[in-house]
């Protein structure tokens, strides 16, 4: 609960916006790279107004070669620069897999600590944009399988100006998600300086009865949830994790304890991901508190697909954890 | 023109490229009035690639198609109904409503699949063209491609077996001078034809806009592939008169309203066929009213037989995840 | 021969025994009789004395840790001795597997398996050839007890309901499960609780200034035992009031006879014990979901020390006289002030009696004493007005309480047992019928 009473909203995609601008104004190594990123301001356009401010020289519209600007980012925040380098689509991070996982990810441990790549890679994820199977996924978990990098998640417009800021701060590669559905939610974002440490999540809302553990975009999908179960007496905790790697343990095992159910949902495909991790954390940490086990919501092991009529049934839905939520506390 | 036409042959290239203008300009208000779920690339402005590369290969032949693929799927012989249910996302589309606008996908006619990943069917196209190979098929394959596509490293990983092994495929290079919202010349160093000749590869430069150049062009290069000579690079000059995709509206920060002006008046490749056919007096211009009525009449049916047809059943969702 | 330390039963039915401490150190010397280490049973915590004199060796088991009765533990090895050589191979040909612990004999796989899956330890198995074989396995089950081959069947519970059952000392066979396929989930479990216990008062709050009491061990192991106890056991009371003239006037001719050292709780054991010779099913435990009747009748009487309450056991009571009763109990009570009970004087009981009248008590219900399935509660003797035969008379009574555990009991056999017990306090001659 830890967003302030501010009195300015702003949305998600302005909030991305002023974390960078703050930190380009703040430290002069920083620097952004990325297919149509400047005039354009990327395909959201959430990065309007920042070629105006800061020059071709520091927003940087790059062929389309994702391993290349990835590459180029390893090299720059090697040697003194610190790189956030744009990647339109969380799919397409697969072409820039090597450069992260072989390279960014492994650079530091590999010379005993001598190098490290204190660089940001900003990406999407997400579905129901009606954009198939390779506009469409969200695949962080790939990304939070590897030592070396760090993951964030943000959900809200307040998380992500915070968490970003710290980001670009932090002396290890981290990569940031943000779900493409979200640039227009609007939420508090207080004027001025803040940041948000990385690892450390938040609970959007306390409950008793039943721990949803939501990331990104699915914070909400817990959110209404909460608000459908409350209508029948049951109170739901909704907790953000917010960075996914390195993960807050305790916060998720303290509220399983506290409230002996969870639901981890997740945009990821169900097997092998974000999901079987936070379940398995909190099996493990709450396991003599658990009074039912732990469930979780993912997108269905489905390549997305076009049709809304299919798109909608592959993503988690509030219904579904309402569902869900209502079976593991008896009440059906 | 080098070769001699007969009216019959040039009246079915108006045609086709008719086919994708009218496919497209449905499109864009299907977009506009809702009906449409997500965006589309439209191909408007470049149909004489499409139908003249596809006009020189044969129906078993092979191509490979992209995010802005509307145009090589029809010009392959893809029909309005099941294309417009695909774009809806319905249940009779080629892909069931799995692949939408970016993926339309048809054996039948050859059609190896759309791409939305810019450079992604590189080693597709290049793997078919191998397989034609080993099979001794004499089937030849094109990758279509965008500009943009050139600054990816798969396309030059295959390129280079290509055109070490002489495998039999065509590299169909669309410059429309963008990528996305960006000109080529910002991103691109060097020349085009630059990156084939590094291979030793053979490559041609073309009017994208005049589909009898690109047709005898394309008529080349391919029965060399198909004689075991080896991959070409196929480099067409044109333009897309609208946006990057559908919702592309507000253009003037990239491209400039006279830039538009001039492609769609002077370099309109419909325009430009029907005009080198009256000037010939080869036909009259009733003919192309007619042959437009003919096929806005075709659309409209298509259309409306998308919008009928059901959605795919739930059941479809998890179909065909594995052969 | 060195010396082997094992973890010793000391209850009945019982099947481990916690080690809570080593009193000595690996290596360090140690005289026979003392104390070397304390565990914790389900009854009690002891202190286990030296077997033998020598150095501690071979120490395997660590404090905190489960240890099934009669494993070894350690050995104590005389000067000079060392450690038992492990039994040497047995023919050339054979894989010399490294293992920690050598194997004390040859166990045939099948063995091995069955001893698993029934829960016995195949060390325990004695073999009738070279080594132990299925044969071996099943003879030794069909020797054991029948309460111990049943386990009883898997509950289905959520974690939760099992970690707040085993705190609250529930047992889940009471059970009735809400879950699905009828699990026992955390509020079953909490049902159950609140069904035991009896509503008390909203507890006072302590005093602002209340200074944490640091309890003995011995205090929490009651603790947690009466606690579970009195949440696992079905407890049922049945109140009687006696006339103790007889129980006086034989008090009396003992007193003049010179054994002054008999009491009224003396001849009240004597008496239970007659009595439950008549009534075995007082006698008797539940155990896993058996009713197992003891042989022995083992009175433990309870006695209050400094540090809590502890249940000295009077065994074979039914077959000692008064004299013998009275004389085991002073040693009892002696040791028991001292802290010098050995485990022999602190195991096996199968009824107890708690005597309160000395402090004036009138009457009070006891909690049962687990694995035992009754508690007598005595009151004190006090002269009452009574009608008899429409007189109005003075008389010595004595207020009886008998706490018994529903499953092992019911309310007609305790009614018997206590109507025998009467018989025989007012008529302690009967007690030669
Ligand atoms: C690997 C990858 N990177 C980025 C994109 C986003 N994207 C889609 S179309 C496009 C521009 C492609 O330009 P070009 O290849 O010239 O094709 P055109 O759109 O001009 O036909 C981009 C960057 C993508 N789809 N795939
Ligand atoms: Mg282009």
């Amino acid at each position: 609960m830890s967003t302030p009473n501010a009195v300015r909203e702003i949305t998600f995609g302005q909030a991305v916006n002023e974390a960078i601008a703050e930190e380009m104004r703040r430290d002069p190594r920083v620097f952004m790279i990325g297919e149509d990123i400047a005039e354009a301001g990327t395909t959201f356009k959430v990065l309007k107004g920042l070629v105006e401010e800061f020059g071709k020289e520091r927003i940087i519209d790059s062929p389309i070669a994702e391993a290349g600007i990835t590459g180029i980012g390893v090299g720059a925040a090697m040697t003194g620069m610190r790189p956030i380098v744009d990647i339109m689509f969380g799919d397409f991070i697969t072409l820039a897999m090597d450069q992260l996982v072989n390279q960014a990810a492994k650079i530091h441990y590999m010379s005993g600590g001598k190098w490290s790549v204190p660089m940001v890679v900003r990406t999407t994820l997400g579905a129901t944009r009606r954009s198939a199977a390779q506009h469409s996924q969200s695949l962080h978990a790939w990304l939070c399988h590897i030592p070396g990098l760090k993951v964030i998640a943000p959900s809200t417009p307040y998380d992500a100006k915070g968490l970003l800021k710290s980001a670009i701060r932090d002396n290890s590669p981290v990569v940031t998600f943000e779900d493409k559905m979200m640039f227009q939610l609007k939420g508090p974002v207080p004027e001025g300086e803040y940041t948000i440490p990385l690892g450390v999540a938040d609970i959007k809302r306390v409950g008793k009865d039943i721990t949803l553990v939501g990331t990104s975009s699915m914070v909400h999908v817990a959110l209404e949830a909460a608000k459908i179960l409350a209508e029948i007496g049951i109170e739901a905790e909704v907790v953000d994790p917010r960075t996914l790697k390195p993960l807050d343990t305790e916060t998720l095992i303290n509220s399983a304890k506290k409230t002996s159910r969870a639901i981890v949902i997740d945009e990821g495909h169900l097997s092998y991901g974000v999901t079987a991790e936070i379940a398995s954390i909190i099996a493990d940490g709450a396991f003599y508190y658990l009074d039912a086990p732990v469930k979780r919501l993912g997108a269905m092991d489905v390549p997305i697909p076009f049709s809304p009529a299919l798109e909608d049934l592959t993503v988690p839905t509030p219904a579904q954890v309402v569902e869900m939520a209502k079976t593991l506390c008896g009440r059906v | 023109m080098s070769k001699e036409y007969d009216v019959e042959q040039l009246l079915h290239f108006y045609q086709q490229m008719f086919r994708i203008r009218a496919f497209e300009e449905k499109t864009n208000e299907l977009y506009q009035r809702a009906i449409m779920p997500g965006l589309a690339h439209l191909y408007i402005g470049e149909e004489a690639v499409a139908v003249g590369v596809c006009e020189a290969l044969r129906k078993d032949d092979y191509i490979t198609s992209t995010h802005r693929g509307h145009g090589h799927c029809l010009a392959k012989g893809a029909s309005f109904d099941r294309m417009f249910a695909e774009l809806l996302g319905k249940h009779p589309g080629y892909c069931h409503g799995k692949g939408g606008s970016m993926h339309i996908a048809d054996p039948d006619s050859g059609n190896l699949g759309a791409n939305a990943i810019v450079g992604g069917s590189a080693g597709i196209a290049t793997g078919a063209a191998l397989s034609m190979k080993m099979q001794g098929l004499d089937r030849v394959v094109v990758c279509f491609f965008g500009e943009g596509a050139l600054n990816e490293g798969l396309v030059y990983e295959s390129m280079n077996m290509a055109q070490l092994w002489k495998l039999p495929v065509i590299y169909c290079c669309e410059n429309n001078l963008y990528n996305e919202y960006t000109p080529y010349q910002e991103t691109t160093a060097g020349t085009f034809l630059g990156r084939p000749a590094a291979f030793g590869m053979n490559a041609v430069e073309v009017d994208g806009q005049d589909v009898l150049a690109v047709y005898e062009a394309a008529g080349q290069v391919i029965e060399r592939a198909r004689k075991g000579e080896g991959p070409s690079f196929l480099l067409c000059n044109t333009y897309r008169f609208y946006g990057h995709h559908v919702g592309d509206i507000d253009r003037s920060y990239y491209r400039s309203k006279e830039e538009e002006l001039y492609w769609m008046t002077e370099r309109d490749p419909l325009k430009l066929l029907a005009n080198w056919m009256l000037d010939r007096k080869l036909t009259d211009s009733n003919v192309f009213t007619q042959i437009e009525n003919e096929i806005r009449a075709e659309v409209e049916a298509a259309v409306q037989f998308a919008i009928n047809a059901p959605y795919p059943p739930k059941e479809e969702v998890d179909q065909h995840v594995y052969a | 021969m060195a010396t082997e330390v094992f973890m010793p039963a000391l209850g009945i039915a019982q099947d481990t025994g916690k080690l809570l401490e080593w009193l000595v150190q690996e290596g360090e010397k140690v005289t026979k009789g003392q104390p070397i280490m304390v565990i914790e049973t389900d009854k009690t915590t002891v202190e286990i004395e030296a077997p033998a004199s020598g150095v501690l060796a071979n120490v395997r088991a660590q404090p905190g840790e489960d240890v099934p009765v009669g494993q070894v533990i350690a050995h104590i090895l005389a000067e000079g001795e060392a450690l038992p050589a492990p039994t040497p191979p047995q023919a050339q040909t054979q894989p010399s597997i490294p293992s920690a612990e050598p194997p004390t004999k040859l166990i045939s796989p099948v063995a091995a398996r069955l001893a698993a899956e029934k829960g016995i330890d195949i060390q325990k198995v004695p073999s009738s050839r070279d080594r132990v074989t299925k044969e071996d396995v099943l003879a030794y089950l069909a020797a054991q007890p029948q309460t111990q081959k049943a386990s009883p069947p898997r509950v289905l519970a959520s974690p939760k309901a099992r970690r707040l059952a085993q705190e609250a000392g529930i047992a889940f066979g009471a059970l009735h499960g809400s879950g699905p396929d009828g699990a026992i989930l955390a509020a079953d479990v909490l049902q159950a609780i609140q069904n035991r216990v009896p509503p008390t008062p909203v507890a006072p709050q302590p005093p602002v200034a209340a200074q944490p009491f640091a309890a003995s061990r011995m205090w929490k192991t009651m603790a947690k035992r009466m606690a579970e106890s009195w949440q696992t056991v079905p407890h049922f009371f049945l109140e009687s009031e006696v006339n103790a003239s007889a129980l006086l006037a034989w008090r009396e001719q003992l007193r003049a006879r010179g054994h002054n050292e008999v009491t009224i709780t003396d001849l009240l054991l004597k008496l239970t014990a007659l009595a439950l010779r008549q009534h075995p099913r007082l006698n008797a435990s539940w155990i896993g979901e058996d009713i197992v009747l003891h042989q022995e009748i083992n009175l433990g009487l309870a006695v209050m020390v400094e540090e809590g309450l502890l249940v000295p056991v009077i065994h074979k009571a039914d077959q000692l006289g008064v004299l013998e009763i009275a004389a085991r109990r002073q040693k009892l009570i002696a040791g028991a002030q001292a802290n010098r009970l050995s485990l022999e004087e602190m195991s096996g009981g199968t009824f107890t009696l708690s005597n309160l009248g000395m402090f004036g008590v009138s009457a009070f219900s006891a909690i049962i004493n687990p694995p035992e399935a009754g508690i007598l509660a005595i009151g004190t003797i006090e002269e009452k007005v009574i009608a008899q035969q429409g007189q109005m008379m003075v008389q010595p009574r004595l207020r009886l309480t008998l706490s018994l555990d529903h499953r092992v009991v019911d309310g007609a056999r305790g009614a018997q047992f206590l109507q025998t017990l009467k018989g025989l306090i007012e008529e302690p001659l009967r007690s030669l019928d």
